[in-house]
């Protein structure tokens, strides 16, 4: 009984996930409809990823490129943008 | 005297003055004499006489009950002093109901044998009975039976009704639909609580969890007066699993886990009888990952492909505690869920086509667009049982707060809590034995509440207030059963708003009628009914945006009630090895309310513009099953059932037509590790050319799903199960899967183990 007992707590602790607040973060700016990623900033937690989603970034210098290479369809100019966090791609 | 009526037996042993008096004197010097009474008795067979091992005899009002022993020989303290409902299961036999008062002498139970298992007991129409000997039409189904081959979800067990479908958004939402109707006109109940979880939603999914539900009952259409408004499409009614037989213990515990989207599945539960005390606790908790897709290559591991953002987790705590005293039985129940649902089919593409919405990776972590679900479900149920009359009142309160997060994973898209108060109470009079009233009155208060910081008010703050009344007379002559019956109620709906706000009430008069006659061989049966739902809030109200179905939704406040009317007839014939059943139906409903595109599109959403519109439909269709048992080869059982749904007008999401078919095979063996059934569910759903305007037509698809279930001798007993479902790995679009639009295919082949202990 004490072994059942001990094997189905085993099974209950290995089945839950970790509980965070923490996201993947990325610049993101929206030309003709479509979403493009300007920037990875990393992962952010908590408080942290709250300000970020709420003040959005900063871009110090004129964007020719993603965050990935690719050209953008326009140039994005030094201003705020928006900071997207957790999504799936 | 015993009389047989409907297979209800009742016995009367008072009959004389002086054992009467007997009786009054040892109330007043030995009170503990009543409710300690034990029943005792034998299980046998009709035919032979002999005993009949391990059957069980289980106690409706407390949800408990015993085993007998090898001879057939069983006994169960009486709970309460007056009538007492048994229902008597044994394996090979018809269950059989037998109502029983006070007794002198062990109770004799016959049971006839049957090959074919006709018929579930029935509470959920306010009295118990069989299945067959019910004036209204509905379906009784024990959730291990529905998944005989194990489904993923329980809306995906149900889905194997006649008749019932599932309105899916990937793996982890799923919504009942009854006959063509989901969301707001399918009404929930868990054990008599009525479940209010924002389901008006395409994509707020049945916020119930597979954990201690015993079986489901699902009245079709608007026949049950007893649920109250809005019950159109019919009520879905679970049943928790009972408690532990009276003086036991039990502890439960399984695993399963499922390859299509590494889910696991756990479960643990204990369970106590003690004299008049009962208890049980459960937990669970479930997590899937993206589910993967059909490979038209039949083996592929390489190339698999997964929805992204599909994936969902939950869990659930749930308790239960019952007590008796003298007439009394009360029932406590608490239950908190929690879900996760990851929300497939968004992308930021400017053109997007299917592969937006794949991927060829996947992991567990947590993504936007999201929901978070947190449920609260309190019931406190009394029931009291005089001579010829019973009382049952409920007081229920349940919390449902929805967070989806769209853009932002730290701030809520739409925030959510709707808290619903409830009452009902239900008296029973029983007139002679022929004739019983049922009359009761339910209410409810209702109110939504948007979060303080939500990005989006898609349903203003609101409140809600039902009242409803209802009268039942139902009869029962030999072979015939009646049951008519009227229903009054009203809601008011008031907006909270200060400015532009929203003030209306809305009443509907309702009536059912049934009538059935049910000899061994045939049961016939009609229906009448009709049914009244008044606009939800967010048909009258709604102006934003959804995010999580991708449409900006527009109401229209001057929306009047929905009507309902209901005919259905039923035939079924129940020979020794073979049974037929044909159930037609027609459901015309004025003032359907529906979702329609206007072509144009919110310009700072960028979301299509859908607006509510009303129009009268009909419904019609029905279901043919049989069920062939070869008197040659009672180790197989062969099922089919032909679902058909039509309907005069172009509605969205009209099911697609299906025959499902099963054939099962059962063994018998003392082997140790043993090998209970295998059954192999061929699926093949018809094209669906009855569209929506904005909507395409579906094409047809089979699904091959095989099944094996068994148990390990052991010191403790172990059933196991595995299986596959989508057994050919196809892909396929289910008409009545929200994510259609996007042309994201279902679930491709999933190979499931399952082991459970008892301990």
């Amino acid at each position: 009984m004490k072994k059942v007992a001990i094997f189905l707590a085993a099974v209950a602790v290995i089945s839950l996930n970790a509980c965070n607040n923490c996201a993947e973060c990325h610049a993101a700016a929206d030309i003709a409809g479509a979403e493009y990623e300007l920037e990875e900033l990393g992962e952010y937690c908590d408080d942290q990823l709250e300000s970020i989603e709420a003040s959005g970034y900063d871009i110090a210098d004129t964007l020719y490129l993603t965050a990935d290479g690719d050209s953008l369809p326009s140039p994005v100019y030094p201003g705020n943008v928006e900071v997207h966090c957790g999504e799936d791609h | 005297m015993q009389q047989c009526c409907n297979k209800i037996i009742y016995l009367h042993d008072i009959n004389s003055i002086k054992l009467r008096n007997c009786f009054t004197v040892i109330l007043i010097f030995s009170f503990h004499f009543f409710y300690s009474q034990i029943i005792k008795g034998k299980v046998i067979d009709n035919n032979s006489g002999s005993g009949i091992a391990f059957a069980e005899i289980f106690c409706l009002e407390t949800q408990n009950g015993t085993v007998s022993d090898v001879d057939g020989n069983w006994e169960l303290e009486n709970p309460i002093n007056f009538q007492i409902t048994l229902l008597i299961k044994a394996n090979e036999f018809d269950n059989k109901l037998i109502k029983v008062e006070n007794q002198e002498k062990d109770l004799i139970i016959k049971l006839d044998h049957s090959h074919i298992h006709l018929d579930e007991v029935i509470v959920s129409t306010s009295d118990s009975k069989l299945q067959r000997y019910s004036a209204f039409p509905v379906e009784s189904r024990k959730i291990a039976d529905l998944n005989n081959i194990e489904q993923t979800n329980l809306v995906d067990a149900m889905s194997n009704i006649p008749g019932i479908y599932n309105f899916s958004t990937g793996n982890g939402i799923g919504k009942p639909v009854i006959r063509g109707l989901s969301g707001m006109r399918v009404l929930t109940s868990q054990n008599g609580l009525r479940l209010e979880n924002q389901q008006w939603g395409a994509d707020h999914g049945f916020a119930v969890l597979n954990l201690g539900i015993d079986r489901v009952e699902i009245i079709k259409g608007p026949s049950s007066l007893i649920y109250g408004a809005d019950a159109l499409g019919g009520v879905i009614y679970l049943a928790d699993e009972p408690y532990a037989n009276l003086n036991k213990q039990e502890i439960k515990a399984s695993t399963k886990f499922e390859t299509n989207s590494m889910a696991t599945f756990n479960k643990i539960s204990y369970k106590k009888s003690k004299d008049n005390l009962r208890f049980a606790v459960y937990g669970g908790y479930f997590s899937r990952n993206n589910y993967t897709i059909g490979d038209s290559n039949l083996f592929n591991p390489s190339g698999k492909e997964f929805v992204v953002n599909s994936k969902n987790s939950g869990g659930s705590f749930k308790t239960a505690i019952g007590y008796n005293k003298n007439n009394w039985i009360t029932n406590f129940r608490y239950q908190l869920l929690y879900f996760q649902n990851g929300l497939p089919g968004h992308t930021h593409d400017a053109n997007p086509d299917v592969s937006s919405f794949l991927s060829n990776s996947r992991n567990r972590s947590y993504t936007i667009p999201a929901q978070k679900i947190f449920y609260h479900l309190a019931q406190w149920e009394n029931k009291f049982y005089f001579k010829d009359d019973e009382v049952i009142a409920q007081l229920g309160f349940t919390s449902n707060e929805l967070k989806e997060y769209g853009e932002k994973v730290s701030v809520a898209g739409i925030d959510m809590t709707l808290q619903n108060s409830s009452y009902s109470i239900r008296w029973k009079h029983n007139f002679n034995k022929y004739f019983d009233i049922v009359s009761g009155s339910q209410g409810m208060f209702q109110s939504n509440t948007n979060g303080q910081y939500a990005e989006e008010i898609l349903v203003p703050n609101s409140n809600f207030n039902d009242l409803g009344a209802y009268t039942l007379l139902k009869g029962t002559f030999n072979l015939w059963n009646i049951q008519a019956g009227a229903r009054y109620d009203q809601r008011s709906i008031t907006s909270k708003e200060d400015v532009d706000g929203f003030d209306k009430s809305f009443f509907g008069v309702n009536y059912s009628a049934g009538i059935s006659r049910s000899s061994k061989t045939l049961t016939t049966r009609l229906n009448a009914s009709t049914g009244f739902r008044p606009p939800h809030i967010s048909e009258l109200l709604a102006d934003g945006v959804h995010h999580a179905t991708m449409q900006y939704l527009v109401g229209d406040r001057n929306f009047i009630s929905e009507r309902a009317n209901q005919i259905d007839f039923y035939l079924g014939t129940h020979f020794d090895h073979l049974e037929i059943v044909i159930n037609p139906f027609i459901n015309q409903i004025n003032n359907y309310i529906y979702k329609s595109p206007t072509g144009q599109t919110d310009t700072t959403s960028g979301l299509d513009i859908f607006e509510m519109k009303q129009t009268d439909a009909v419904f019609y269709g029905g279901d043919i099953a049989i069920h062939y048992h070869p008197h040659i080869a009672h180790w197989l059982h062969l099922e089919s059932n032909l679902s058909l749904l039509s309907t005069e007008e172009s509605l969205p999401f009209i099911p697609q037509n299906r025959l499902n078919n099963v054939i099962k095979i059962e063994f018998k063996g003392e082997n140790k590790l043993k090998i209970n059934s295998l059954s192999a569910q061929y699926v093949h759903f018809f094209e669906q050319e009855n569209v929506a305007p904005y909507e395409t037509t579906s094409s047809p698809y089979q699904l091959i799903n095989l099944g094996c279930t068994g148990s390990v001798s052991a010191k403790h007993k172990i059933d196991y199960s595995l299986g596959v479902n989508n057994l050919l790995n196809i892909i396929y679009i289910d008409h009545l899967s929200r994510l259609k639009t996007y042309e994201i295919p279902n679930p491709g082949r999933n190979i499931y183990v399952k082991l459970s202990l008892t301990l």
